[in-house]
C-alpha cells in the first residue's frame, strides 16, 4: 500500500514515513504544497495524510483541486487546527478522515488502515483466501495457526495480490506498491520478492497460490 | 449581555417612570399656577366689579352731601355739612337681613349713619385717620358686617359740594367761600359704605371649584396619557435594548442601524457600533492569538510524540533514533524560545516586569551580544564607546530578537549590519538585512503576534513572537522602534530616543 505524506514538519514527516515504512506501507513524503499536486495527481497512492497549514499552496486549496479534478483518493487530513469549523472544513471539501496534532502513531496508522479498507470495500481487517489469512491490522499471513514470517516487502505484495484476486499485478505494480520513498527497484528484485513469497507460502503448505502471466505480471486465483 | 450591577435590594428606576413623574409633576406645577392665575384674575375682576358697586353707593352718599353756607335765620352761624338722605330713596340702607350700611364723619364727629346700623355700632374696623386718607380715592377691605355677615366695607375722604346759595354758577361758589371766610380752609368729611360680600364670594367659590374641576380633570388626563406616549416615544429605545439584548459574543458582526432611530440615538447606535468594532477585533485577535498559539504548541508536540513513539517501538533502529534525538532537542529548544516570549509577553502585559535602570556601555554590549548569537556575519557600525541608560534585561532581550531575525532572514546574499550612532542625549540603533520576500505591504503586520510571511509557518526556527516582543519592550522602555524596506529590499528595524548616559 503505498501512501503519500503532505507536511511541512520535516521532522514530522520522517517520523511517521519510517513508522509507516516499518509497518510495511511504501511511503512519500513531500513539504511544499506546489509540489504536493503533482504527487496527488499521479494517481499512486492509496492513502494522503494531509497537512492543511503548507507552504506554496494550502492544504485545503490542494484537497478542492484534486477533488474537483475527479481524484477520489482517500484523504486523511492531519492538522493542528482542531476547531470544529475547521474539521467541518476539511470534511466537507472531501476529506475522508481528520486527526488533530497531536496523536498517537498507532491511532495514525489505524485510520490509514481503515481507509485503504475502504478503499478495497473490505469492512474487516482479515483478508481470506483458501486456507491463507491476511490481519492486515498486524500485517500477519497465516494458514490456519501457523504464521508465514514475511519481510515487509514480501508482505506487502501478497496483500496487494490478494486485494486484486484474479487481476493481474504488473511488476511496475508491484514496484511502486513496495517501494519506499526515492529508492529504486528492479524488475528483477520483483521476481525474487514473488519468488522468496513462494517458497514461503510453499512451506507453509500453499505451493501453487501465485501465478504468473508471461509478459503481463502476477496473479492470485 | 449581562445587565448592569445594581443594588439587589432596589428595583433601578425606568425611565418610563423616570420621564412620567417629572413630566406630571412638572405638568401639574404649570396647571396649578395657571389655574391659580385664573384664580386671580377672575377674583380681582370680580371683587373690581363688586367694589364698583360700593363706589356706586359712595357716590350716591356724596352726592347728596352739601355744604351749607351759614344762616343765622336758620340757627347756622357758621358754613355747615347738610346730609340729605332719604330712606326712602335708598331702602337698601334700611334695617333687615339683607340691610347695607353707611356711616358719615365730619373731623371726628358722626354727621349720619344708616337706619341698619344700630347705636354704638360702628362701620370701617380701621380708626378714622382723615390725614391719611387721600382725597376722592376709596379704600376697601373686607370685614364682617355689624351683624355678623361677611361684608366688604370702603370709605372715602371727599369735600362735600357747594350748595348753590353759595352763588348761582359752580365757578364761583368756591371764590365766594374763599372771600367770605379767608383763611378758612373748605370741610372734609368721610363716608363708610359696607355691604354683604355673600354673593361675591358664592361666585368666587363657584369659579374655585370649576378651576378645581379642571384641575383633577387634567391631573387624570396626565396619569392616563403621559405613561403611554412616553412610552411611545421611548420605542426605539426598547428596539435598540432588545436589539442589543440579541448580540452575543457569536454575533459580534452585528451592527445596529442607524435608520429609524431618533437623532439623540444616533450617536448612541454609533458608539455602540464602534464599541462592537472594537470588541470584534479584540475577539478576533484572541482567537487568533490562541489559535497560533495552539498550532505552535501543537505542532511540536505533534513532532515530539511521533518521534519518541515511533522511536520507542523500534529501539532497534539506531541510526533513525539518533536522527529522531537530534530533531527532538531542535524542537525542545523552539519550544522553549516560544515558551520563554509568550511568558515574557504575559509579564511586560501584566505590568510584572520590573525595569532596572543602569550605566551601560551599549557598545560592549552589542559585541557581547554578536558573540553570543554567533552573529558574525552581521558588522557593527558603532564608535569606540557609548554609556547609555537601559535595562540590561530588556536590551539583550531586544538585540538578540534584531540579531537573530537579520541572521536568519535573506538568502544567505547581502549585507547585514548593527549600526549604533549617538546625538547629544540620545541614541539610535539599527540593525539591517536583505529581505528578498518580503514586501512592502506587510511592514504593519511584523509587530503582530505569530504574525510570519509564511503563513503555513512551516519556517520551524521562528514563531512569529521575536518583534511583537521587541515592540513591547521598546515601548516600555520608552524608546521608539521603526521598521523601513529600501527600494533593494534592506530591511531595517531601528530603535531610538535611547537616553545617553552622562559621564
Amino acid at each position: 500500500m503505498r501512501v503519500l505524506i503532505v507536511e511541512d514538519s520535516l521532522s514530522l514527516c520522517a517520523s511517521i514515513r519510517h513508522g509507516l515504512e516499518r509497518m510495511g506501507y511504501a511511503v512519500d513524503t513531500v513539504s511544499d504544497g506546489l509540489q504536493a499536486g503533482s504527487y496527488i495527481g499521479s494517481g499512486l497512492y492509496d492513502v494522503i495524510v494531509l497537512d492543511l497549514m503548507l507552504p506554496g499552496k494550502d492544504g485545503l486549496t490542494l484537497l478542492r483541486e484534486m477533488r474537483a479534478n475527479g481524484n477520489q483518493t482517500h484523504v486523511l487530513i492531519l492538522s493542528a487546527m482542531g476547531q470544529v469549523e475547521d474539521r467541518i472544513a476539511g470534511l466537507e471539501l472531501g476529506a475522508d478522515d481528520y486527526l488533530i496534532k497531536p496523536f498517537a502513531f498507532n491511532e495514525l496508522k489505524a485510520r490509514i488502515d481503515a481507509l485503504v479498507r475502504r478503499r478495497y470495500q473490505a469492512k474487516r481487517p482479515i483478508l481470506e483466501l483458501g486456507q491463507l489469512r491476511i490481519d492486515t491490522a498486524i500485517r500477519q499471513a497465516s494458514v490456519g495457526d501457523q504464521a508465514i514470517a514475511l519481510t515487509a516487502k514480501e508482505y506487502v505484495a501478497l496483500e496487494a495480490l490478494v486485494r486484486h484476486q484474479g487481476q493481474v499485478l504488473s511488476r511496475a505494480q508491484l514496484i511502486e506498491r513496495t517501494r519506499n520513498g526515492d529508492s529504486e527497484i528492479s524488475e528483477n528484485a520483483v521476481e525474487v520478492l514473488i519468488s522468496g513469497l513462494r517458497r514461503k507460502l510453499s512451506q507453509a503448505g500453499l505451493p501453487a497460490l501465485i501465478h504468473t502471466r508471461r509478459g503481463f505480471g502476477y496473479y492470485v486465483s | 449581555m449581562n445587565a448592569p450591577a445594581t443594588n439587589p435590594g432596589r428595583r433601578p428606576a425606568s425611565l418610563i417612570t423616570l420621564l412620567t413623574l417629572p413630566l406630571c409633576a412638572a405638568l401639574l406645577l404649570v396647571g396649578l399656577v395657571g389655574l391659580g392665575f385664573a384664580e386671580y384674575l377672575v377674583r380681582q375682576r370680580l371683587t373690581a366689579d363688586f367694589d364698583a358697586g360700593l363706589r356706586a353707593r359712595l357716590d350716591f352718599l356724596t352726592a347728596i352731601t352739601w355744604f351749607e353756607d351759614a344762616d343765622p335765620e336758620e340757627g347756622h352761624e357758621q358754613p355747615w355739612v347738610e346730609f340729605e338722605f332719604d330712606a326712602e330713596g335708598a331702602p337698601e340702607f334700611l334695617a333687615g337681613p339683607a340691610a347695607a350700611y353707611f356711616q358719615l364723619w365730619q373731623s371726628d364727629a358722626e354727621l349720619a349713619r344708616s337706619d341698619s346700623l344700630g347705636a354704638g355700632e360702628a362701620l370701617f374696623p380701621q380708626p378714622l385717620n382723615q390725614q391719611l386718607l387721600p382725597l376722592g380715592e376709596p379704600q376697601f377691605l373686607d370685614a364682617p358686617l355689624p351683624d355678623g355677615r361677611p361684608g366688604r366695607h370702603a370709605r372715602m375722604r371727599f369735600l362735600p359740594q357747594f350748595d348753590d346759595d353759595w352763588a348761582d354758577l359752580a365757578a364761583d361758589r368756591a371764590e365766594r367761600f374763599a372771600r367770605r371766610y379767608p383763611g378758612q380752609a373748605r370741610p372734609q368729611a368721610v363716608i363708610d359704605v359696607a355691604i354683604a360680600r355673600g354673593e361675591l364670594d358664592r361666585t368666587l367659590t363657584d369659579v374655585r371649584l370649576l378651576l378645581a374641576g379642571a384641575l383633577a380633570a387634567m391631573l387624570l388626563v396626565l396619569v392616563l396619557l403621559v405613561p403611554p406616549i412616553a412610552r411611545w416615544s421611548l420605542r426605539s429605545l426598547h428596539q435598540l435594548n432588545r436589539r442589543l439584548g440579541e448580540i452575543n459574543a457569536d454575533q459580534l458582526q452585528v451592527r445596529v442601524p442607524g435608520e429609524g432611530l431618533p437623532a439623540e440615538l444616533r450617536p448612541v447606535a454609533g458608539a455602540v457600533n464602534g464599541l462592537l468594532e472594537k470588541l470584534q477585533q479584540a475577539f478576533d485577535k484572541e482567537r487568533l492569538f490562541s489559535r497560533n498559539v495552539a498550532h505552535e504548541l501543537r505542532t511540536p508536540i505533534a513532532e515530539l510524540r511521533s518521534l519518541s513513539e515511533v522511536g520507542g517501538q523500534w529501539p532497534d533502529d539506531a541510526q533513525a533514533n539518533a536522527r529522531f534525538y537530534a530533531d527532538a532537542r531542535a524542537i525542545a529548544g523552539r519550544m522553549e524560545r516560544a515558551v520563554n516570549n509568550l511568558l515574557m509577553m504575559a509579564r511586560q502585559e501584566s505590568g510584572q516586569l520590573p525595569l532596572l535602570w543602569e550605566r551601560i556601555d551599549l557598545v560592549h554590549e552589542l559585541r557581547l551580544l554578536l558573540e553570543r548569537h554567533d552573529a558574525a556575519g552581521i558588522e557593527l557600525r558603532a564608535p569606540e564607546q557609548l554609556w547609555v541608560q537601559a535595562d540590561r534585561a530588556c536590551l539583550e532581550i531586544i538585540v538578540g530578537n534584531l540579531v537573530v531575525n537579520a541572521l536568519s532572514h535573506g538568502n544567505g546574499s547581502g549585507e547585514r549590519y548593527l549600526r549604533l550612532t549617538a546625538a547629544k542625549q540620545t541614541a539610535e540603533l539599527c540593525i539591517a538585512n536583505p529581505a528578498p520576500s518580503l514586501q512592502a505591504e506587510d511592514l504593519p503586520h511584523l509587530f503582530d503576534r505569530f504574525w510570519r510571511k509564511d503563513q503555513a509557518r512551516s519556517s520551524g526556527a521562528h514563531v512569529g513572537l521575536g518583534l511583537s516582543l521587541v515592540h513591547a519592550l521598546v515601548t516600555q522602555l520608552g524608546w521608539r522602534i521603526e521598521l523601513a524596506l529600501s527600494e533593494e529590499n534592506e530591511f531595517s528595524v531601528c530603535v531610538s530616543g535611547i537616553r545617553v548616559a552622562a559621564d
